[in-house]
């Protein structure tokens, strides 16, 4: 029914050897090697130099992999990157269709050139002549985190087939939004439910997580990523970004369904008539849950191949 | 359209002929007759033919009458529907202004084809996607039919992948959109406030009015009832408070006095609230309303007069 | 031009002499004289020749002068606002960007007659109607005159959807968010609000005003305005940065720049994370504080002259 599980997306600096070990043990569901906020401009090259090898050790590790380019250095940071065992990449920033239009072109004249293609799911081998079609191209993901990004949200996600998820970011940062005496973000509630209705409407995955004005959002500590992950779910999100290797298990904790949900959920298939509105949730549920389980035993196996 | 007031819509299960027959004895200002939910072929066959009568059942309180079809099989539920009696249908799940369009054109040829007068059946129309909530402003422009839209919150839960708990109102966003577009549009946008709307109780008379007043005060003007426990509690909720109604008299004398001598802002007393143009705007769009109101409940009253007379 | 100061303001009815020859004293960032709502009809000639007499007297406090003219008549309010002195004309009940472009052409041509430097006199668009928060995009882009926007809520917009306000949540997400949201899209200034649970409806609680304006500020919202006079003190105090504000703002600039000397993005000064995110803020805030400052010397010293000379005639 939908993409892969995607539970938890670590960013992680491109540039920095240690931060990239530490990711490839971090059980993160995808990897975001980042070229953009975490990197200074004076270690750029060094970062993009990092991609090519840091792409093929974490999926070693179990992990799917994009990378979050600088819009403003687009070409570069696409050439740096576009190389087998990459998913896609991220692009914060987006504000015109153009953009959008241009990331896709390099990306096709990129994985023409280099004959790369989307890799398949983790833990599957991919065989030399398994068909090349329009599920083979490369992902992108618009971080939605300005104004203008989010108004014209429906346009930017239709002007490339390749966006395949959307979120809003570091929106708290670029739009300023803060803390209000409630607790919450300042507009946090209305961006990410507007958010989740349009990919709905457009059939794209929203990523995203409930962050709180307690905690500096994506660098919360376990307790408040948990209730982060937790309340992205009940809104519709299944998966978040995240800044630090100790917020990997929390949120893949709380994008998958606890056991207890799991049981309730079987319950209500077995009582309810199966056209009934509940009854379909809880066997998405399940479905949901399989999936997760799925992802997991994935990520054991390629992690104890690498291990061997 | 003609301004209506429909504040409570029970919700009856074709099938149920229980509730069918009990329909109209609970006051509702509006009864839903459900073909959904029905799983064998034969069972929807009968459902189909019981509507006609159905609809007299429920007509006896009063009540306008609308048919909730099957999305997939609207067609066939449709036409076992448009009799006469019937106010309208609901339309399940709209997403475009061409899922109304084609509702619209199927009732103007029943209408015909039935001597029902041409463009009288109304639609409610119910959204269940991401898609019908962002594109709310055209479905509820699409026809001159479209009298009301709401969430069917459940199923926007499926489509969305949304999981229903009670603490976590998922549909903040989803529902001010649908307030404001439908009044935007002159139409009357229906709901109950969460979690009513995915996790209904029955049991507890002060929550549903408190969830209904809510909603009220979200900006709908009634509610879907999926039990006659709703009823009551809507009708009052939806309504203008009684309790302040002196209040509102009150006011549009003392403005008119006041504007009389020229003035523009008039002290009520006892109070450190002033009377201006927006107040007593408010106070007179409020007694328009609870006469509209006491018009309802006079309208189902003289029915049930008539009913009663006749099975005398 | 600089980022305009706007923490506090008066609406008044400016048929209302009492009103209008004191409104210099009230401190206000902005004046919102008033030909609608507030002035009866039989009333309203008398108030479009009442505006010169009013720009004088507001001018005294060095207060920006804002006149609100009726949605319904523009083409007999403006040519009676717009004169020498007046920085916004207000319209209410914005629907549509047509009545915004209207506005926008009848300014046009009056600072051409009366020799007012072009673009000086902006348009303030109020949404109450649930068809102008359905319109909103196309009212705040219809004109450049536009400055800032925010969402439809208040009194004439509770009627409009059917509901009764103060009653203890959020009636207002869907609304405020797509002001807000088109501001940030296009870049005007935000009014917005931060929700905080009213029963009230208390329009003179000072308290309530400063903590509304504290808690707007720290959001990052920058402007306020009201009915009542006990709310321009709060909120000219609660939009304020206060002086710890700033002393922060400058430490964090400069952890920053050391962090960026090291070639690093991200820090941490005693356990706050100090990114270029973080710094933007600080360098806003100094900014804004000084823009503070430089308003209050302004009012001070206007309010200072007119007393002066006020004693020099007695």
């Amino acid at each position: 029914m939908r993409g892969s599980v995607r539970r938890s997306w670590l960013i992680v600096p491109a540039h920095d050897n240690d931060r990239l070990a530490e990711a490839a043990s971090s059980n993160a569901d995808v990897v975001v090697l980042d070229l953009q906020d975490t990197v200074h401009d004076s270690s750029k090259h060094v970062a993009r130099d990092n991609i090519r090898d840091a792409i093929s050790d974490m999926r070693d590790a179990g992990s799917e992999v994009f990378v979050r380019v600088d819009i403003e250095l687009i070409y570069a940071d696409l050439v740096a990157s576009v190389w087998r065992g990459l998913t896609g990449i991220v692009i914060p920033g987006v504000t015109n269709v153009e953009q959008v239009m241009d990331a896709d072109s390099i990306l096709t004249d990129l994985e023409s050139q280099r004959g790369v293609v989307k890799p398949p799911p983790v833990g599957d081998v991919r065989e030399a002549d398994d068909p090349r079609g329009p599920e083979q191209a490369l992902e992108i993901h618009l971080s939605l985190d300005t104004g203008r990004g989010n108004w014209d949200a429906q346009q930017l996600i239709k002007a490339s087939n390749r966006v395949k998820s959307i979120s809003l970011g570091r929106a708290d940062l670029v739009m300023d939004l803060r803390g209000e005496p409630s607790g919450d973000l300042h507009q946090m509630e209305y961006l990410m439910q507007r958010l989740i209705v349009i990919a709905n409407a457009l059939n794209v995955e929203p990523v995203g997580a409930w962050w709180r004005a307690t905690s500096r959002g994506l660098v919360a500590g376990y307790d408040d990523t948990l209730q982060a992950a937790i309340d992205g779910r009940m809104a519709g999100f299944r998966g978040g970004l995240c800044m630090r290797t100790r917020q990997v298990k929390p949120m893949n904790t709380g994008y998958t369904p606890s056991a207890d949900e799991v049981s309730h959920a079987e319950e209500v298939v077995a009582r309810e008539p199966t056209y009934s509105p509940m009854s379909g949730i809880a066997s998405d549920l399940i479905a949901w849950s399989e999936e997760c389980q799925n992802r997991n035993r994935s990520k054991s196996i390629v992690t104890a191949q690498r291990n061997q | 359209m003609e301004p209506f007031v429909r504040r409570s819509h029970l919700l009856v299960p074709v099938l149920d002929r229980e509730k069918v027959e009990a329909s109209w004895t609970h006051n509702a200002d509006s009864v839903i007759l459900d073909l959904t939910g029905i799983e064998s072929e034969d069972d929807r066959s009968r459902a189909r033919s019981l509507v006609k009568e159905s609809i007299r059942h429920a007509c006896r309180g009063g009540a306008d009458v609308f048919v909730l079809p099957n999305k997939a099989l609207a067609r066939a539920d449709i036409e076992a529907s448009v009799w006469p009696g019937l106010k309208g249908i609901v339309y399940p799940g709209a997403e475009t202004s061409a899922d109304i369009e084609e509702a619209d054109s199927i009732l103007s040829e029943l209408e015909t084809g039935r001597g029902i007068a041409s463009g009288v059946l109304q639609i409610i129309a119910l959204i269940d996607s991401g898609t019908g909530v962002w594109n709310i402003r055209e479905i509820v422009t699409a026809s001159p039919r479209v009298c009301s839209s709401g969430l069917d919150e459940l199923n926007l839960c499926r489509n969305m992948g949304i999981i229903p708990y009670a603490d976590f109102d998922p549909f903040v966003y989803a529902k001010g959109r649908i307030v404001v577009e439908t009044r935007a549009a002159k139409v009357q946008p229906i709901g109950i406030s969460h979690p009513y709307g995915v996790l209904p109780q029955f049991d507890d008379a002060d929550e549903i009015y408190q969830l209904a007043l809510r909603g009220k005060n979200l900006g709908f003007a009634g509610a879907i009832c999926p039990d006659p426990s709703w009823v009551v509690q809507c009708n009052t909720a939806f309504a203008p408070p009684a309790d302040r109604l002196e209040f509102f008299r009150e006011t549009r004398r003392l403005f008119a006095e006041g504007v009389a001598q020229g003035t523009a802002a008039v002290p009520y007393p006892g109070t450190t609230m002033m009377i201006d143009v927006p107040v007593d705007e408010n106070a007179r769009v409020n007694l328009e309303l609870w006469e509209l109101c006491a018009a309802r409940e006079a309208e189902k009253a003289k029915a049930i007069e008539k009913q009663e007379s006749t099975m005398a | 031009m600089p980022r305009p100061v706007r923490r506090s303001g008066l609406t008044m009815p400016i048929n209302n002499p009492r009103f209008v020859d004191r409104s210099w004293t009230r401190d206000c960032d902005y004046l919102n004289f008033d030909l609608e709502d507030s002035v009866p009809q039989s009333q309203k000639d008398y108030a479009r020749s009442q505006v010169r007499h009013a720009i004088v007297q507001g001018q005294k406090g060095a207060a920006e002068i804002n006149i609100r003219i009726n949605c319904a008549y523009p083409d007999a309010d403006v040519p009676a606002a717009v004169w020498p002195g007046v920085n916004q004309i207000n319209f209410p009940k914005a629907e549509t960007g047509a009545q915004i472009r209207h506005l926008d052409a009848l300014i046009t041509e009056l600072e051409r007659v009366r020799g007012i430097r072009p673009g000086t006199v902006r348009i303030g668009a109020t949404v109450e109607t649930t068809l102008g928060v359905a319109n909103s995009y196309e009212i705040a882009s219809a004109s450049p005159r536009i400055d800032a926007f925010g969402g439809g809520t208040g009194y004439d917009m509770s009627m409009d959807m059917g509901i009764e306000m103060f009653v203890g949540f959020d009636q207002f997400v869907y609304n405020r968010g797509e002001g807000e949201l088109i501001a940030l899209a296009l870049g005007l200034e935000r009014e917005g609000g931060v929700y905080m649970s009213d029963t009230t409806g208390n329009v003179g609680n000072a308290e309530l005003s400063i903590k509304r304006a504290e808690a707007s500020r720290k959001a990052g919202l920058r402007t306020g305005g009201g009915l009542h006079p006990n709310v321009v003190a709060p909120q000219n105090l609660g939009l304020t940065p206060t002086v710890n504000e700033v002393e922060d703002a400058h430490r964090v600039l400069s952890f920053f720049a050391d962090l960026d000397q090291r070639a690093e993005t991200e820090g941490d000064m005693d356990g706050r994370i100090v990114d270029k995110y973080e710094a933007a803020k600080a360098e806003e805030l100094i900014e804004w504080a000084s823009l503070c400052a430089h308003r209050d010397a302004e009012k001070s010293a206007a309010r200072e002259q007119t007393a002066a000379e006020l004693d020099e005639q007695n």
